[in-house]
């Protein structure tokens, strides 16, 4: 595996527009009823008049010890080449023990094919044409910023090296590929 | 326990196909589904999402779907598209959208419609309007359209039909900030956010009213330009949670602190005087004036502690001049807009930010940026002028008042067409054509204006929904969505000239017409067609680039043509780039600026921080004063609005991806008024005051003030064609009463309420 | 904040429903009486005591392959996509649970119809003699074969448990009490799902054994009560989300069906029936139908407990 795609999710320059969301669901045929992304405006938070927002982008989060790959009984759930958490829906039956073993609940069964999906960075649409993902190509602040981390010169790891960071439920032992920079105000409330 | 979320997911997605109108007149559904036809080479093209009109790129993904991202051409909106501009595929094609023209077979309003032919559209629409002007004059009917491209065409329309009554949604909305430019400065003024090492804002909330550039520019001066932001505003938006500080300002008082603002700057001798000097006229007055409007005296009015307005100043004035007071956007807080937008601006005029980075400036547009450049830097456009026009004597509706003549000129008072209706002021209206407009959600007080569509003898309306206006229409007719239209190209110069196009990027769906198109024809059945003596749309395109053929594809390739180097006049650096672009350019000043060529489209020529002119058409106003305002009645809540990112006021409730997102605006409430009227989040509750009544939800939560209760605009939609939006939410038209504000004519969008748990 | 980035219901966390709770059950019900019926015949043939024609081994007999059949069947129909059920046959992934339970299954199922078929050896040949060939060679590999269906019954009752256990994220659920839980009550449910078929259909006073299988249920209660309070003091200690999720035993429905259920009909009712019944009530039909119920519902509560609870508190 020589890259090791992540995405950074700045949450001071996130303004919780959706814009990602949309954008996801137009590039990735997503069905009405379901998604893929969304981004939460969780709070306010504090005391006035100090308070503030989280915003909790939630998608998948490219674990690199991903608990759905590891109880899906066929393989069908496997994490690719390029490290991103992929989905073989021939093999699945729709047991949904990936769904139910996914620590941050971005697995949902796709009513049309009737098998798990989630975010997979655009990779067969956009990232095959070398695009960054829809959610971060459009992007109105620019909070998204999407790379290899194993090059050091990428973006992302510039901003991983020189910006505070936090993955959600690192405890679990996942190892998430979608970092955050808090905001600046309130700190991180994972 | 819980449903099987796979059974609520199918049913949800049964749900929301099983409530479409699969019946509803001439919408998709009724007409079956069409092939997706159009590019699928990438259109440069121009959103209508909403009104900031985003240059975008679109093609047509595998004939079902079109991508729509931003032009990355255009630098200062860096290829970006916001939620409504991505969802635009989904209101193409959305089976609620009426593509075929209808004819209502009901009572006004019942919702009952038959679908009919272009011609048959056109000849009862001749043959209503031909009447009314026959018995009453052309002047008795209205024409009104959401301001934008298309605007111009029904305008024309209704001057080769012989009415002055032509209509904007700015009284709704911009109007009080224009306005105010115009009486201080002569024309309108942009703010240079990106720049900025200081913003204060009252309100204007970028982060969820996006406005793509401007609201990318804060962010850039915030996050890479370590730009201070101070937001005054009741609600804890999310501007207010990206701010550096946050003041819950009480409603309507936001031109006491700006006022305070103006004291200090003066008092602590902190304002730039040579500026002022040079520049500014009727400082004396408006000093005198301010001398009162002490941080003591507005801390009283607006809860805002005055040493924070004290220290706030000094601080702004300490990064002058790359700081600004944001002027805002929607300007109907109150009925003294006026003074609040002035008061606004003389703050930024006092620290004479005037074409400095990070402060005001005026658009450069072609013809004057070549006159600084010494040559034809940039081509200019031409603009269609018919002879022969038909000469209109009548009077507008709203010149009842000369306090609102500057507003004759910039989309007129909305809300006389109310008072025209149904009061005879200054005379009865007898018709109305309405393009893309929805006053029922938009202006205020909707029974009244149920009311006046009720009298009216013949109402017309073109939009791609039947809005809750369209619904008491006696003909609608389906205009093309922005994705299917070709229009004139449009000038989007900021600090260098700008043009870009909307074109064409899907074939049409259904039986739908673009608006320019569709007022044509209307003249043509009216027998007015030679006021439209133009082919098509490539005709009016030619004709604005001169025939030059190959300046015209440019545009349409790129789709954002910039021509030369951002000019700010008094900006050193830009100056200087400026100058070594352009060999003949224009000499600069000794201080290697075009200072003294800054002048102002004022009787003074200058920037007049009191006007005699003013005084003139509103005695006393001469010189910007505050004036207490009652909104609200002592024992209720000031009941205020904004905008939400995924929807444009009340445009896109029905567009399925964003209905999905959001379909309900939940009333704020603070905890402790909460607690006192025993109300929980998720609780049904009743809003209502004098003006109407609505059933709403709340929403508990401290980012409100104790004494304000806060909704998104937009929703509670009370016509059953816009089956997605219809009774969901307050709608927040239905509570606010019809006024006038002063000077600016603008609506008010602030009110009191009681809530009641039901 | 308003919510506008749209419907939530997706992210529900509980994705396992009612249908899995009765799979469980069903598995564990199927276990946990060959697991008793195998016992029972070890312990008399090690008594010298006739084993043969046993209620409550003929009670095993219908339970074990019926159960379980009927567990699989509603597993199956559960599934998204039914019929491309056998890719999971065909595809194995060894860090699955569910891909183990497979393995162990494909052995059990048949084994438990051949554990059937030899009991009721009379009435598959009347219907079937052309199995009379087969019979015999399993007849004479039985003591072999019980032993390997009574370690898989083992393992099915266990995988039950690991099955939930595997999700991370639920500190219900993501706990290693939670197998043995499940054996402990796999063993309660199927010694009274066999007192409760056998009383109804086999029992002939004088002959029935359920006195002995009835003994076996103070232990287990005990385990059964054992890993309760162990599960939950454990999360009690093992960080805030666990600790959060003792609510499910305090607030809301799932705590009614806990208390009532799991600890009410499943552990009281049975012990208190047997400590303080009057000896004239004990062997009445009456009293053997509705404890074995009781114990039955316990049982089955214990299972949905787990199921919806567990998924509840998520961390």
């Amino acid at each position: 595996m020589t890259k090791r795609y992540v995405l950074v999710h700045d949450e001071n320059k996130c303004i919780g527009c959706q814009a990602c969301n949309v954008a996801c669901r137009s590039e990735n045929n997503v069905p009405e009823s379901v998604t893929r992304l969304q981004v939460r405006i969780e709070g306010p938070y504090g005391n006035f008049p100090h308070l503030h927002f989280k915003y909790n982008r939630v998608s998948c989060e490219q674990c690199e010890d991903a608990p759905c790959v590891k109880v899906c009984p066929t393989g069908a759930a496997y994490v690719n080449d390029d490290g991103i958490v992929s989905i073989n829906e021939g093999k699945c039956v729709g047991c949904l023990y990936c769904v139910a073993a996914c620590p941050y609940k971005v697995r949902f069964i796709n009513p049309e094919t009737k098998a798990p999906d989630k975010c997979d960075f655009c990779k067969e649409s956009r990232l095959a044409r070398g695009e960054d993902p829809a959610c971060v190509s459009v992007c109105p602040t620019q909070a998204l910023t999407f790379g290899d981390a194993n090059d050091v010169n990428s973006e992302v790891s510039k901003l991983l090296d020189t910006k505070l960071n936090y993955q959600h439920k690192v405890n679990l032992g996942t190892k998430p590929r979608v970092y955050r920079i808090p905001s600046r105000k309130g700190g991180i409330n994972v | 326990m819980k449903l099987n979320r796979r059974t609520f997911i199918k049913g949800l997605g049964a749900g929301t196909a099983g409530c479409a109108f699969a019946t509803l007149p001439g919408s998709i559904a009724a007409l079956g589904t069409t092939e997706l036809q159009g590019s699928a080479e990438s259109v440069a093209s121009i959103c209508e999402m909403c009104s900031t009109r985003c240059p975008i790129s679109a093609r047509v993904v595998k004939g079902k779907n079109v991508s729509i991202l931003g032009n990355k051409k255009a630098k200062s909106f860096g290829g970006a598209v916001c939620a409504r501009g991505g969802a635009g595929h989904s209101q193409l094609y959305d089976k609620q959208r009426i593509v075929k023209p209808l004819k209502r077979i009901g009572e006004r309003g019942e919702g009952k419609w038959a679908e009919i032919e272009w011609d048959e559209a056109y000849s009862i629409i001749a043959k209503n309007l031909n009447k009314i002007k026959a018995d009453y004059g052309a002047e008795s009917v209205a024409f009104s359209s959401k301001s934008g491209s298309l605007a111009g065409h029904l305008f024309h329309l209704a001057k080769a039909y012989g009415s002055p009554n032509t209509f904007t949604h700015a009284s709704t909305c911009p109007a009080g900030y224009v306005i105010a430019a115009k009486a201080m400065f002569g024309d309108k003024i942009s703010r240079d956010l990106s720049n900025a090492k200081y913003i204060i804002n009252f309100g204007h909330n970028l982060y969820e009213g996006i406005n793509m550039s401007e609201t990318r520019g804060m962010m850039n001066a915030q996050m890479e330009q370590g730009a201070k932001l101070v937001v005054f505003e009741p609600r804890f938006s999310i501007v207010a949670d990206k701010a550096d500080e946050w003041y819950a300002i009480k409603p309507g008082t936001d031109v006491a602190v700006a006022l305070a603002i103006c004291n200090t700057l003066i008092k602590d001798d902190l304002y730039d005087k040579a500026f002022v000097a040079q520049y500014v006229s009727g400082f004396e007055a408006f000093a005198e004036e301010v001398e009162q409007y002490t941080p003591e005296w507005a801390e009283s009015i607006s809860d805002v502690p005055a040493e924070d307005i004290r220290r706030i100043t000094h601080e702004y004035a300490a990064a002058a001049p790359h700081a600004l007071v944001d002027f805002g956007h929607r300007s109907s807080f109150t009925t003294e807009e006026f003074e609040m937008r002035r008061a606004l601006y003389a703050a930024n005029v006092l620290i004479g930010n005037i074409e400095r980075k990070g402060g005001l400036y005026f658009g450069k547009k072609a013809p004057n940026y070549n006159k600084f450049a010494g040559e034809k830097a940039a081509p200019t456009l031409s603009k269609p002028g018919v002879a022969n026009m038909p000469k209109i004597d009548a009077k507008r509706i709203d010149m009842v008042d000369e306090q609102y003549s500057l507003l004759w000129s910039e989309g007129g008072m909305y809300q006389s067409i109310l008072d025209a209706s149904l009061d005879a002021v200054p005379y009865q209206l007898h018709g109305w054509v309405m393009s893309r407009t929805n006053p029922m959600q938009t202006l205020t007080d909707r029974a009244r204006i149920v009311k006046a569509m009720q009298k009216l003898d013949f109402i017309v309306a073109c939009d791609i929904y039947i809005s809750e206006s369209a619904a008491y229409a006696d003909i609608f007719l389906p205009e093309s969505t922005y994705l299917e239209r070709d229009e004139e190209i449009s000038d989007k110069s900021g600090k260098n000239p700008v043009y870009y196009v909307r074109q064409r990027v899907v074939e049409t769906i259904g039986d739908t017409k673009p608006s320019w198109l569709i007022w044509k024809e209307v003249a043509d059945k009216l027998g007015q067609g030679e006021f439209f003596p133009w082919d098509n749309m490539e005709t009016l395109q030619l004709f604005q680039v001169d025939k030059d053929v190959a300046l015209l594809n440019h545009i349409k390739r790129d789709g954002w043509v910039s021509y030369g180097k951002p000019l700010m006049l008094r900006e050193p650096s830009m100056v200087k780039d400026f100058i070594a672009t352009y060999p003949n350019a224009k000499t600069p000043d000794s201080d290697n600026t075009y200072a003294s060529h800054l002048s102002f489209k004022t009787p003074t020529g200058k920037i007049e921080l009191s006007s005699d002119k003013v005084e003139g058409i509103a005695p006393g106003r001469g010189v910007i004063k505050f004036r207490e305002v009652s909104m609200k009645k002592a024992d209720e809540l000031y009941f205020i609005q904004g905008k939400v990112a995924v929807h444009t006021n009340a445009g896109t409730q029905n567009v399925p991806m964003l209905a999905n997102l959001m379909s309900d605006n939940a009333l704020w409430i603070h905890p402790v008024t909460a607690k006192l009227l025993n109300i929980q989040s998720g609780d049904a509750i009743r809003i209502y005051n004098a003006t109407g009544s609505e059933d709403g939800h709340a929403l508990v939560t401290p980012g409100i003030r104790p004494d304000t209760v806060f909704a998104y605009m937009g929703c509670g939609s009370k016509n059953k064609e816009l089956a997605r939006a219809t009774g969901k939410g307050v709608h927040c038209g239905n509570l606010l009463p019809d006024v006038k504000s002063p000077v600016t004519g603008m609506c008010l969008h602030t009110t009191g309420v009681k809530i009641a748990k039901i | 904040m308003n919510n506008i980035w749209g419907s939530m219901e997706q992210y529900d966390p509980v994705v396992w429903n009612w249908i899995i709770a009765v799979y469980l059950f069903m598995a564990g019900l199927s276990a946990g009486s060959m697991l008793v019926a195998i016992g029972l015949k070890w312990y008399r043939q090690k008594r010298g005591l006739p084993t043969e024609g046993l209620p409550v081994i003929k009670a095993a007999a219908i339970i074990g392959p019926v159960a379980i059949s009927l567990g699989m069947a509603l597993l199956v129909l559960d599934l998204t996509k039914p019929f491309e059920f056998y890719h999971i046959l065909l595809n194995y992934n060894l860090t699955s649970v569910m891909a183990w339970g497979v393995i162990a299954l494909l052995v059990y199922i048949p084994l438990v119809f051949v554990f059937a078929a030899l009991i009721f050896d009379k009435e598959v040949l009347r219907y079937a003699p052309w199995l009379a060939g087969g019979l015999d060679i399993c007849r004479k590999l039985e003591n072999s074969l019980n032993k390997l269906i009574f370690a898989l019954a083992l393992g099915v009752g266990v995988y039950t448990g690991f099955l939930l256990s595997a999700l991370i994220s639920y500190p219900i659920l993501n706990t290693a009490v939670l197998p043995a839980l499940f054996l402990a009550s796999a063993l309660s449910v199927g010694s009274a799902g066999n007192i409760l078929v056998a009383t109804l259909f086999f029992s002939k006073k004088e002959s029935d054994c359920i006195e002995q299988v009835h003994r076996i249920e103070y232990p287990v209660a005990f385990n059964e009560a054992l890993c309760l309070v162990l599960l939950f003091v454990g999360l009690n200690f093992s960080g805030t989300a666990a600790q959060a999720a003792t609510a499910a035993i305090t607030t809301g429905a799932w705590a009614s069906v806990f208390w009532i259920g799991v600890v009410g009909l499943g552990l009281i009712v049975p012990v208190l029936a047997s400590t303080l019944a009057p000896q004239s009530w004990k062997h009445s039909k009456g009293f053997l139908i509705s404890v074995s119920c009781s114990t039955i519902i316990g049982v089955l509560a214990l299972r949905h407990f787990v199921v919806y609870a567990g998924q509840s508190y998520i961390s």
